[in-house]
């Protein structure tokens, strides 16, 4: 009876979490298609803000715009990364410790903050003229730790023995990189875009401190729609397409694995 | 004199091996002939598998020689020594098939294809693995996974083949 008790407990107690993350998704959804302009109170169903969207070219061009940039910051800080976390772990140097923590510093130091010390940083002493330049680089110095700690994680449980079985089969350092050590990494790599892509894609604090003119993201432009639109519905309309877009990739993913599976 | 000399597959002269605050290998000698089948037999940690890891190049000695075939190998990479290790905990390739396992060190020796096609199903055939060819290690039971480690350095047809604990994973079968 105690068991049933604690069994239902947990059920209720899953269903009010996942209906605290969900629920506002949900609402989104709704009034995306909604036909009044402020969104707030439903007069009737409509697809026009959608229609809308794709006719508003300066949306379209923040969009490609935060693509661009989030393209750019998943490969170069997953690389980056990647490289650190590998070098971090398999060498051994004075300091290792204390570079293994500070690694945390950009994660952990609040955004605002980060976001003045780089537009000082930029403007002040390396000269990097805002823009894209600035915001990638911002974007990488933020993003790369995180690779770094997903490397980390997957390295603790890698068999180390494989690579020193790869040299010994006749294979250079280089080889054993290539056709050992990125293929045991592949899963943490894969983590790390994943999770920097959004990352780098959903930044507003830190691109808003360092983006220069004409390099208006899509968070900055909604931000301004938010402010001076006369119809603030439209964000509805576009964070809807930005959260169907992610679930459907992980769903032809998994319905691709599941395919795989089967048929092996 | 001569003659036995160069029956001498490997050599160890005053091998040394220190790690911090331990001598794992102690000025060890040994010889040990082609064809022969020589084991090294000790408690755990007595430095067995650290003289095995230097003789195959993944440790350096600290003092003495090693010698594969008559030649002094101290400064050669693992990569280039005529020699191949089975490692302790067998360390297969889990991304690769058991045939790509087999196929590995040959295409690093840049064997021709249809060379190195033949030799891995004469391997696999030699240890009854033919149907495991296109499994992945984690597929397979412990032993059958030793029988693909050992066909995996066999394969290469090198002078020595040092082999880590190798009744581990052995069945009776």
């Amino acid at each position: 009876m105690k068991i049933l008790n604690a069994r239902r407990i947990n059920t209720i107690v899953s269903m009010i979490g996942y209906l605290f993350v969900w629920a506002p998704i949900v609402v989104l959804a709704i009034f995306s298609f909604n036909a009044s302009a402020y969104g707030v109170k439903w007069e009737s169903l409509t697809i026009k803000w959608y229609v809308d969207l794709f006719h508003t070219p300066e949306i379209m061009q923040a969009v490609l715009r935060s693509l661009l940039i989030a393209s750019i910051t998943t490969i170069f800080a997953t690389a980056i990364g990647t490289l650190a976390g590998y070098g971090l772990y398999k060498y051994k140097f004075a300091g290792r410790r204390f570079l293994r923590m500070s690694v945390l510093l950009p994660i952990t130091v609040p955004y605002v903050i980060m976001a003045g010390a780089l537009l000082v940083y930029f403007t002040r002493i390396v000269h990097i003229p805002l823009g894209y330049p600035a915001i990638i680089i911002a974007h990488i110095s933020f993003s790369a730790p995180l690779a770094v700690f997903v490397t980390l994680g997957r390295m603790q449980r890698i068999n180390w023995s494989l690579e020193e079985a790869s040299v010994d089969l006749g294979a250079n350092t280089l080889t054993t990189w290539r056709k050992v050590t990125i293929p045991l990494l592949l899963p943490a790599i894969f983590a790390s875009a994943v999770l920097i892509f959004p990352w780098s894609f959903n930044d507003f604090t830190v691109t808003y401190f360092v983006a220069g003119v004409g390099t208006t993201t899509l968070p900055l432009y909604l931000f301004s729609m938010l402010e001076y639109s006369l119809k603030p519905v439209l964000i509805n309309a576009i964070s809807l397409i930005f959260i169907i877009m992610p679930i459907l990739l992980i769903m032809l993913i998994y319905l691709s694995k599941a395919r795989t599976k089967h048929g092996s | 004199m001569q003659g036995e000399q160069d029956n001498i597959c490997i050599e160890l002269r005053n091998l040394v091996k220190m790690f911090p605050g331990v001598t794992a290998v102690n000025h060890v000698n040994l010889k040990v002939k082609d064809r022969e089948v020589f084991s090294l037999l000790g408690p755990s940690g007595c430095g067995k598998t650290t003289i095995l890891r230097i003789i195959a190049g993944l440790e350096t000695a600290d003092e003495g020689e090693v010698l594969i075939g008559g030649q002094v190998v101290n400064e050669v990479p693992p990569y280039r020594r005529d020699c191949n290790l089975v490692f302790q905990n067998l360390a297969l390739f889990p991304h690769m098939t058991i045939g790509q396992n087999i196929a590995y060190g040959l295409e690093r020796k840049r064997v021709a294809k249809n060379e190195i096609k033949k030799r891995v199903n004469e391997m696999l055939e030699f240890m009854s693995l033919e149907a495991m060819k296109d499994r992945y290690p984690v597929q397979l039971s412990g032993g059958q996974q030793q029988r693909i480690a050992l066909a995996r350095s066999l394969v290469l047809k090198p002078s020595c083949c040092c082999w880590m604990n190798p009744w581990r994973h052995w069945t009776e079968n």
